[in-house]
């Protein structure tokens, strides 16, 4: 990978992105964005948009979104402790134990989640033993009681887990949030590698970065509205199943490396599905396959139904661990999507539509 | 309060307004705003819109939902008693007892939730679950279904009696403070701009807006219609200060401590800067939560729609709520409409509300 | 029921138009339709809206979805066994011992939902279902089908009596049916109609009501009349005191409250009481949604009104309904759009 794109992905990834409180890491987009697209910018909620031949038809958008999962100051009690609620879907029994960063008016906070001892946990009732639901959890920030906590956090202050991206081999790499920064990273970086064919471009492609898909899919659901495309394509996180504990009957066979991952079905446009798949084939790209996912939502649910149909389609990129601290991907996975996604714009005819054919 | 304004209140929370039948409280708010608006128009499902300074920039629609919880005959049964289903988020464990309203095509008939005497269930099982809604009927005193049937039908719409009353002089006790509180709140905001309209330069659409509880479907009718440049949704929120609630998982908000806003998600930045300092310039203590995670409002509808909405939400705090006690405090009330109006007053043209990127 | 619509739809309920795969039930509904309505056009996902007076204000929509729940190929195992996925509200254990098709490439490949009595569980998991092409191996069977293929039962349509006929997905090609035939009925009467009727056969409802979601925003009705099957509750078993009471042979249920406009549902039962057509009444859904659930918050608020065919065994291979139910809907739409007047709104009075 370029060393000014990794740059970048690590500076995104880095940067706490949680639903509501994207603008730091829409700022790291728009610099990279500046560098190579015609214009670049925001809407009222900070949605970011960069666009390449702007006025060409088709309009396609290539999405991914900017927000990460995180948790919000709820409650501080008066012995100081901090007691939380989920932002986005938040899996409470991997937290005990973590360091979280606290996004303060006046800055960072550092914290911990606090963890029973396992020689207390053993001596306690069985009911006892149950891993903590959310709003059991208490983060401890070293204040002495409420009013020291008062002075430093108030509620409604946004919380990230504490780690940044770090490569464990040359290709593989992990970090927090890569659902769905490494989305917005592939949006915006496929936008660069078509900026530098852009003689060869018949459409206007417009890389989208979104807010708030967390929490309920908002962001997207409001850029349809302004953008009115003609085609729009979620880049998002493919949920790998090749770890120990899965079972491919129940989530089929996504693996981590194997190539950009395509869906079948309810949003995912089978004209749209039919080119990932040529120019997956011509460019010698390896594509995995699969059902759409039901019980993963995605920006695409908001693009093809709002206005009215707008084709679209989901492209995901192999993860492991997704909505976990230690989310786990590949450098080739992502620069494979980007080129796939380039191919797949690069050939799109000027005033090109795309059909269900009846 | 003003008389006029506290004697709309009290007709507002009397009327009933479940959601698909609002009608009866649509009027009293619409023959209300009239004395104050502009022009005051209602849609094809019954939402109403106040307007005041049409021309004004920007445009700033101010919700409430007037719509309450209630129930719907379901089945007539042969015997006479009346099986229903909920309208909205209706606790089935708080309703045995209740006496009733059944807003039928000749009038309004009365009836009761029956409960099982306490002498005849002694020595049943005393951890019995509560029941489910179709486990209980409304007994009208129908000899049978066929007198039933004369008297009411499937489909027929049910409110609860309880109407409005003080229990202190700042606290008051209804059913359904939620909504008709927001939809009150949204027209009497319009009322004091027009008191002020020398220093009013926004436009302000006052929604009183239906079918929040079934599923924020009047909001999403209005903005579509309004397409606002920003919205201040009124709704209630829990007061979480009576006993049994934890406020590590539900935060702490208390009642007559002033209304509330939230930070996060739908809660647009720019829009929480203007109502803090206009809660300043009124000497208005507002309580901050975080955003409500256990339940939506016609903001996140709202600001989803037409393209994005800058938000906020302002909660008015409310003990039992959808119960058939709710309890507020007046106060809270007065000061909530002060903020919102102040807001309005202190927006100027061009005025925009952007996440700063 | 007259032969050539009775036909029509024997056809249809034997196609397979699992959501997101209908275009082969699409294209019957299309050329059907095609020979009566005045405008025939397809959209981007595969909707068909047939036109009756496209010129007229007032915008009549008469809905059907023309998708129906099935399966598709999830998972091909190395032993040639096929796991799946649902799409729409399918029962997993009633998908044991069942025949299926799945719907290839290269054309439709038989199998059978494995269900021994070594293996049957009465509480099935939808992973824990597999079909049995009797593929000598997972390379063999992926020669076959792919993943991604649809997969629907093969119960097709049978008679029962006289009137009363079975079944796999009623839900909703009856009511896409009722849309077409509604034009049809129509197209001699264009004379005197004041209204633009369209006829929606809507693709995915199944999967969350998106077909008709996108022809909301697209056509802007002033009223939307979903047809779809309501659960009858006249078999043994079931609570009335939770569902209501539908049974089948006493006509189109109406609903009300909630997304059922009250002017809607007033004309519905003045045109009914009028043409003498029994109708039956429930209160709105509690559970479960049709079309109108979204479309009737959309674009500023659009009149909706729900009308169904009442059916037993929903979502099973032997839904049942009587088709004197499907053709007095039919009697009834149609007679409503005949006393649409020019230029009407229909609005709640405050």
């Amino acid at each position: 990978m370029r060393a000014e794109t990794f740059e970048f992905l690590r500076s995104l990834l880095n940067t706490p992105t949680p639903s509501g409180f994207e603008a730091p890491g829409q700022r790291v987009w728009s610099d990279y964005a500046r560098t190579f697209a015609d214009d670049v910018h925001s809407d009222k909620y900070g949605n970011t948009m960069a666009v390449v031949n702007p006025g060409a038809r088709p309009k396609v958008v290539l999405d991914g979104h900017c927000d990460e999962i995180g948790l919000m100051v709820k409650h501080i009690d008066d012995k100081g402790f901090i007691y939380v609620q989920p932002i986005g879907l938040v899996a409470a029994n991997r937290l005990p134990g973590m360091r979280v960063h606290i996004h303060a008016r006046k800055g960072t906070v550092l914290g911990v989640v606090a963890a029973m001892p396992p020689h207390m946990l053993s001596q306690l009732p069985e009911d006892k033993k149950k891993p903590p639901q959310i709003h059991e959890l208490a983060i401890d920030i070293g204040a002495a009681d409420g009013k020291a906590a008062r002075t430093r956090v108030a509620v409604g202050a946004p919380i990230t887990t504490v780690g940044d991206l770090e490569m464990m081999t040359d290709d593989v790499v992990v970090a927090r949030g890569f659902d769905d920064r490494i989305g917005a990273f592939a949006a915006v970086e496929t936008l660069r590698l078509i900026a530098e064919r852009r003689d060869e471009l018949n459409c206007c492609v417009i890389a989208h970065s979104a807010v708030q898909e967390e929490v309920g899919i908002f962001g997207a659901m409001m850029s349809v509205f302004n953008i009115r495309p003609d085609a729009a394509i979620a880049i998002e996180t493919a949920i790998c199943s090749d770890h120990p504990g899965v079972e491919p009957a129940q989530f089929g066979v996504i693996a981590l490396g194997g190539g950009p991952t395509i869906f079948i079905g309810r949003e995912n446009h089978p004209e749209l599905v039919a080119r990932f798949r040529a120019q997956a084939k011509a460019n010698r790209i390896p594509l995995q396959v699969a059902p759409h996912d039901e019980g993963h939502g995605t920006n695409a649910s908001s693009f093809y139904m709002e206005v009215g149909g707008v084709p679209s389609a989901i492209i995901s990129i192999p993860t492991r661990y997704i909505h976990s601290a230690i989310e786990v991907s590949t450098l080739t996975d992502m620069e494979r999507t980007a080129r796939l996604l380039a191919a797949v714009c690069l050939n799109i005819k000027k005033d090109e539509t795309f059909r269900v054919k009846v | 309060m003003r008389k006029q304004s506290f004697d709309f209140l009290k007709k507002l929370l009397s009327s009933p307004t479940p959601s698909g039948l609002e009608v009866q409280g649509q009027k009293l708010w619409c023959d209300y705003a009239r004395k104050f608006a502009d022009k005051v128009s209602t849609d094809s499902y019954g939402n109403a819109v106040a307007v005041l300074n049409p021309r004004g920039s920007p445009k700033i629609m101010l919700d409430g939902h007037i719509d309450e919880i209630g129930l719907m005959i379901k089945h007539i049964g042969d015997d006479g008693f009346i099986a229903f289903q909920a309208i909205g988020g209706v606790d089935a464990a708080g309703l045995r007892g209740k006496r009733v309203s059944i807003h039928a095509a000749k009038g309004i008939v009365r009836g009761v939730i029956g409960a099982v005497a306490p002498h005849l269930t002694k020595g049943k099982d005393k951890d019995a679950k509560p029941p489910a809604i179709h486990d209980l009927t409304i007994d009208i005193g129908a000899k049978d279904g066929k007198a039933a049937r004369k008297r009411v039908a499937v489909g027929d719409t049910i409110t609860f009696v309880d109407d409005f009353e003080m229990l202190t002089d700042d606290l008051a006790v209804a059913r359904a403070f939620d909504n008709r509180v927001g939809s009150w709140v949204a027209v009497e905001a319009l009322r004091m701009a027009a008191e002020k309209r020398d220093r009013l330069q926004c436009a302000i659409y006052a929604c009183s807006s239906v079918q929040e509880e079934v599923g924020l479907k009047g909001a999403t009718m209005n903005v579509f219609n309004v397409r606002p440049d920003a919205a201040l949704v009124v709704e209630v929120t829990h007061a979480t200060d009576s006993p049994g609630i934890s406020a590590a998982q539900h935060g702490q908000v208390k009642l007559a401590g002033g209304p509330t806003i939230s930070i996060g998600r739908e809660n647009h930045p720019a829009v929480l800067d203007k109502l803090r300092a206009a809660a300043k310039a009124k000497k208005v203590k507002l309580q901050t939560e975080a955003f409500s995670a256990s339940g939506g409002t016609d903001a996140l509808a709202i600001y989803s729609a037409v393209g994005g909405v800058p938000s906020a939400v302002i909660g008015i705090p409310t003990r039992y709520m959808h119960s058939t006690v709710e309890m507020i405090s007046l106060t809270d009330l007065r000061q909530a409409t002060d903020v919102l109006a102040e807001t309005c007053l202190s927006i100027s043209k061009g005025d925009e509300f952007r996440v700063k990127v | 029921m007259e032969r050539g619509p009775l036909t029509f739809l024997k056809k249809l309920l034997t196609t397979p138009t699992v959501s997101g795969h209908e275009p082969p039930g699409q294209r019957l509904w299309v050329s059907y339709v095609r020979r009566y309505a005045d405008e025939v056009t397809t959209d981007s996902y595969g909707n068909a809206v047939a036109v009756l007076k496209p010129r007229a204000k007032t915008k009549v929509v008469i809905d059907g979805h023309i998708d129906e729940i099935g399966l598709v190929v999830k998972h091909i195992t190395d032993g040639g066994f096929i796991h799946v996925q649902r799409v729409g509200g399918v029962h997993p254990p009633l998908l044991q011992a069942k025949r299926v098709n799945i719907h290839t490439a290269k054309g439709v490949v038989r199998g059978v939902v494995g269900a021994s009595g070594l293996d049957r569980k009465d509480s099935a998991k939808i992973h824990e279902v597999y079909i049995d092409i009797a593929a000598k191996d997972g390379k063999e069977a992926k020669r076959k089908v792919a993943v991604g293929d649809p997969v629907t039962l093969v119960d097709d349509f049978e008679m029962i009596n006289r009137q009363v006929a079975v079944a796999r997905a009623f839900d909703d090609r009856i009511g896409a049916w009722v849309a077409a035939e509604v034009i049809r009925r129509l197209s001699t009467a264009r004379g005197r109609l004041r209204c633009s009727v369209i006829a929606t056969s809507s693709v995915q409802e199944e999967v969350g009501m998106r077909g008709a979601m996108m022809n909301a925003f697209n056509i802007r009705p002033d009223a939307f009349f979903a047809v779809d099957v309501t659960h009858a509750t006249d078999t043994p078993g079931v609570n009335q005191k939770q569902h209501g009471k539908t049974a089948i042979g006493e006509g189109p249920t109406i609903q009300l409250g909630r997304e059922n406009h009250p002017a809607l549902t007033k004309l519905l039962r003045t045109v009914a009481r009028r043409k003498k057509i029994p109708v039956q009444v429930e209160a709105f859904l509690t559970s479960g949604a049709t079309n109108a659930s979204p479309v009737y918050s959309m674009v500023g608020g659009v009149p909706c009104a729900v009308v169904s065919i009442a059916t037993r065994y929903i979502h099973t291979a032997v839904e049942m309904i009587d088709l004197r139910d499907a053709d007095r809907t039919v009697d009834l739409l149609r007679a409503l759009c005949l006393t649409v007047k020019a230029g009407q709104k229909f609005k709640v009075r405050v």
